[in-house]
């Protein structure tokens, strides 16, 4: 006879089937999620390492999941036990049930015929009754969340980030966030990131430090592109890419601003102001004005200004490119001329009028870089500071040392914040006439410090002042003080931008030596670059503190913010390497 | 004719004939049903009610109806065996005397055994023997019984003094225990209506089901088929009566002496089969087993002192039997 029930129990066979491989996959799942959690926590607590690639954790979960819903497809079913369930579940007076019983007796029988007839006019669905539970589905949620959140927690923590990482992702942030936060890290966070970096550096070998002065030198003198293994500051790896973003004044190539440049900004500014030009005609000048320029910040503030729709907006990156322009100018005559004073000038002393000339009273950024780096060499140690103003020493051929300059200028100055000392520096470094940097003028309202890579790193950073301390009780921070009205910017300057290549150099026994793994989680709110490794294998990371200066540039900042930033960013990078 | 349509008008006959036991009977719709099963499944049941409720009444009624012989025993302390049973009389016939055997009102197809309870166990013991025999063996002569052979005993369970209590062993043998309830206010209220004229009930003439289509559809139930699971349902019922077994519920471990026997498990399976029989379903179901469950084992439990003594009810025991018991 024919019937629905061979279907219906063909139906019941497979809902089973596939109620079990769920009831598997959820199985090996949980056992796999459960695994990798303990391997997890193992890991977080560093009692394990991490295995590699970490994707495999995945594989293996996928794996167990795959297993489970295979043993599920495979367990024995009953029949008859899963057609008793529908019949309890649709209400079908145990029909199935019974038919099952007669069809196995193999017999016909009148009652069996009726059974088949009145099943035949049931509607079946065994669907509805092989599902999961609520209970279970919410099983499978919460499983689904353990299992995104233990492979979130592999793709955050996967790579070892530790809580200073994520500070530093944190820091990865738009400006804009880290002031409604002030600064992120804090001050003291500041200070504690500087002395871990100044242990680093304490470490360094002052034979090394003198190579490298050297070497620095002959960069400076020759006025050509420095060594490639040369990690001096202010020092341009012409392979780095990061090279080609520093300004037109440092391009040791000889590619300077074309002249009146400035003016001819503040002519295009001019006529967009007074609406004698459309903005499509400013964007096009601007980017054919970005063409004369060399790769470098102002072509790239060029280029953004240009890609600008907002009237606006393009006004304000107009006037931005103009300030910076004016700056750059302005940096590239002192250069001029500080090349020509230190071909008559060999002291190294270099008084207050052969650094930084900026503002009366203070100390030039090159005195306090030299201050420190002369209490470095004298301490035997590098600190992270002062071997940025060492290297900015090292590129004085007129200060080998820079540590003269640097007691100068500690004794010239009173003593300051670390931020503000970092400020006046790079004011002050902009007066060094064997800068070569192109740190714009303090007055060029850019309120950017540049040049601090030099003295401001040196003199600002705690680690400076410490370092200071053997220099002849000179008090390092007097650079600070001499910062302090550059920073505050009471005498009228306002702060430099950072425009120095920095190398900074990364020590300390917590980091990881993987070098790609370092660079992976620097990188990650860092403008740095790995630039390669000693042979101790210590990384080198490169700072590019022009790209900090772009962003600095680009938003509105409370001055005292700003001049933080770059307090922060001048005070890890450091001057050279050591092994 | 297919089984279903004469599963159809077997339904529909026994629907009249409840139909028309509750024009004299209010009420009682289980107490009816399950004496209708006991029928079916030629077993004997054991009325139990306070005196007044209509047992009596009931089992009268359900004889003329049914068209069998009815035959009703008023037991009493000086009963005698063969006050049951019958006995042999001497009969003069042609100058000769003869022993003949004068049957006793057993000899029904409906024996009403009013007050079982109130008979010697000697007397007891003799009815209980012919509803387990169906005959009745006198003077070495055995005399089988009619067919259908059905003993309603009722007993009161509010007098015990002066009372036999029917020893467990027998009381084993009843197929069913019926309890008859107080009645509902609705039920009271019609009954009294039903008084009104008179303060005697007018029974009906005439039987609404015959003997042939009784017995046809004894037969017809007797097809009636129950799935291996349900079967397994019903072991399991029977095992959770037993406070030694580890799938008892808590109130049998706590309050039960001895369980049900494998006499229950029949009795259980048949009432099963007669319940759906009697709704018209062509298998037997889970409700079904769970509808006769408690007549056919609230007369098989034993209490222990401690259930005794509290006062526990057995029909609370076998509830909770049902509830923990898995049905699949």
């Amino acid at each position: 006879m024919k019937t629905n029930y061979l279907v219906v129990e063909q139906e019941v066979i497979e809902a089973r089937r596939r109620l079990n491989r769920l009831q598997g996959v959820r199985l090996g799942l949980t056992l796999s999620a459960s695994l990798t959690l303990v391997y997890l926590i193992l890991f977080f607590f560093g009692w394990v390492q991490l295995i590699q690639p970490w994707p495999i954790l995945i594989l293996f979960n996928a794996i167990c999941g795959g297993l489970g819903m295979m043993w599920g497809d495979r367990r024995p079913t009953r029949l008859q036990h899963d057609l008793l369930r529908v019949d309890r579940a649709l209400g079908l007076g145990e029909k199935l049930t019974t038919i099952f019983e007669l069809r196995r007796g193999e017999r016909s029988s009148d009652i069996l015929e009726a059974l088949y007839r009145r099943i035949d006019q049931s509607h079946v669905d065994p669907k509805e009754v092989f599902k999961l539970p609520r209970t279970e589905q919410n099983g499978w949620y919460a499983l689904g969340g353990i299992t995104a959140g233990i492979l979130l927690m592999i793709g955050l923590w996967g790579n070892g980030l530790s809580l200073l990482h994520i500070e530093q992702w944190l820091q990865g942030l738009p400006i804009n966030e880290l002031s409604s936060q002030q600064t992120l890290l804090g001050k003291d966070a500041l200070d504690g990131s500087q002395s871990v970096l100044g242990k680093g550096q304490n470490q360094s070998n002052a034979k090394d430090k003198k190579s490298d002065d050297a070497a620095c030198e002959k960069q400076d003198s020759s006025s050509t592109a420095l060594s490639s293994d040369a990690n001096c500051v202010n020092g341009r790896d012409q392979n780095s890419p990061t090279d080609s973003q520093n300004q037109t004044a440092k391009n040791q190539n000889g590619q300077n601003m074309p002249p009146n440049f400035p003016q001819s900004l503040s002519d295009l500014l001019q006529q967009l102001q007074q609406g004698n030009i459309s903005q499509d005609e400013v964007q096009k000048d601007l980017s054919s004005l970005a063409n004369q320029l060399p790769p470098g910040l102002l072509q790239d503030m060029l280029k953004d200004a240009a890609k600008s729709m907002d009237p606006a907006d393009l006004a304000k990156r107009l006037a931005d490119a103009l300030k910076e322009a004016q700056r750059q100018d302005e940096n590239q005559k002192k250069r001029a001329q500080s090349n020509d004073k230190n071909d008559n000038q060999p002291s190294p002393q270099g008084g207050p009028g052969s650094k930084g000339q900026g503002i009366p009273g203070m100390a030039s950024g090159d005195q306090l870089a030299n201050q420190n780096q002369n209490n470095s060499n004298k301490s035997g140690t590098e600190a992270p500071n002062s071997g940025s103003s060492s290297s900015q020493s090292g590129e004085n051929p007129d200060q080998p040392k820079g540590g003269d300059q640097s007691n100068q200028s500690g004794q010239a100055g009173g003593k300051q914040g670390s931020s503000d000392s970092l400020s006046q520096n790079g004011k002050s470094k902009n007066d060094s006439p064997d800068k070569k940097d192109e740190n714009g003028k303090s007055s060029d309202g850019s309120g950017t410090n540049d040049g601090s890579n030099n003295s401001g790193s040196s003199s600002g950073s705690p680690e400076s002042s410490s370092d200071d301390e053997g220099s002849g009780g000179k008090d390092s921070s007097g650079g600070n003080g001499a910062g302090d009205t550059a920073g505050n910017g009471k005498d009228g300057k306002k702060d430099q931008s950072l425009t120095m290549d920095k190398s900074l150099l990364i020590h300390g026994a917590s980091l990881p030596q993987d070098a790609e793994q370092l660079k992976r989680l620097i990188t990650l709110g860092l403008p740095v670059d790995l630039q390669g490794t000693q042979a101790d294998g210590t990384p080198t990371l490169k700072l590019n503190i022009e790209r900090v200066e772009s962003l600095l540039q680009l938003r509105e900042l409370p001055p005292n913010l700003r001049a933080l930033v770059r307090a922060y960013f001048l005070a890890i990078a450091g001057e050279k390497s050591s092994k | 004719m297919t089984i279903e349509m004469q599963l159809a008008k077997t339904e529909e006959v026994f629907q009249k004939l409840t139909r028309d036991i509750q024009k004299v009977i209010v009420g009682h719709q289980e107490t009816i049903r399950g004496t209708l099963i006991c029928l079916l499944c030629g077993g004997h049941a054991l009325l139990e009610g306070v005196p007044g409720l209509g047992k009596t009444l009931t089992v009268k009624t359900l004889g003329k109806l049914l068209g069998l012989s009815f035959s009703r025993i008023q037991f009493t302390p000086d009963l005698m065996p063969a006050d049951i049973l019958g006995t042999n009389i001497i009969v003069e016939e042609g100058g000769r005397r003869a022993f003949e055997f004068s049957k006793g009102p057993i000899f029904a197809h409906i024996v009403l055994a009013d007050e079982i309870n109130r008979a010697t166990p000697k007397t007891q013991s003799a009815l209980l023997e012919a509803m387990q025999e169906r005959g009745v063996t006198i003077s070495g002569k055995t005399y089988v019984l009619d067919e259908p052979f059905i003993v309603l005993a009722t007993q009161n369970p509010i007098e015990m003094e002066g009372t036999y209590p029917l020893p467990e062993a027998q009381v084993d043998r009843f197929f069913f225990k019926i309890v008859l309830d107080q009645p509902t206010q609705e039920e009271l209220d019609e009954i009294l209506k039903r008084h009104m004229t008179s303060p005697e009930v007018k029974h009906i003439a005439g039987s609404a089901i015959s003997r042939e289509t009784l017995v046809d559809a004894k037969k017809l139930m007797a097809q009636i088929p129950i799935a291996e699971p349900l079967r397994h349902y019903i072991v399991r019922l029977v095992n959770a009566t037993h406070p030694k077994r580890d799938e008892a519920a808590p109130l049998v471990k706590e309050y039960v002496e001895y369980g049900a026997s494998p006499r229950a498990g029949i009795a259980l399976l048949w009432g099963a089969k007669a319940n759906a029989f009697l709704d018209g379903q062509l298998n037997v179901r889970i409700e079904d087993i769970q509808r006769v469950f408690v007549p056919a084992f609230r007369h098989r439990i034993i209490r222990n002192f401690r259930g005794e003594a509290e006062g526990i009810a057995v029909d609370e025991i076998l509830k909770q039997v049902i509830e923990k018991t898995p049905e699949v």
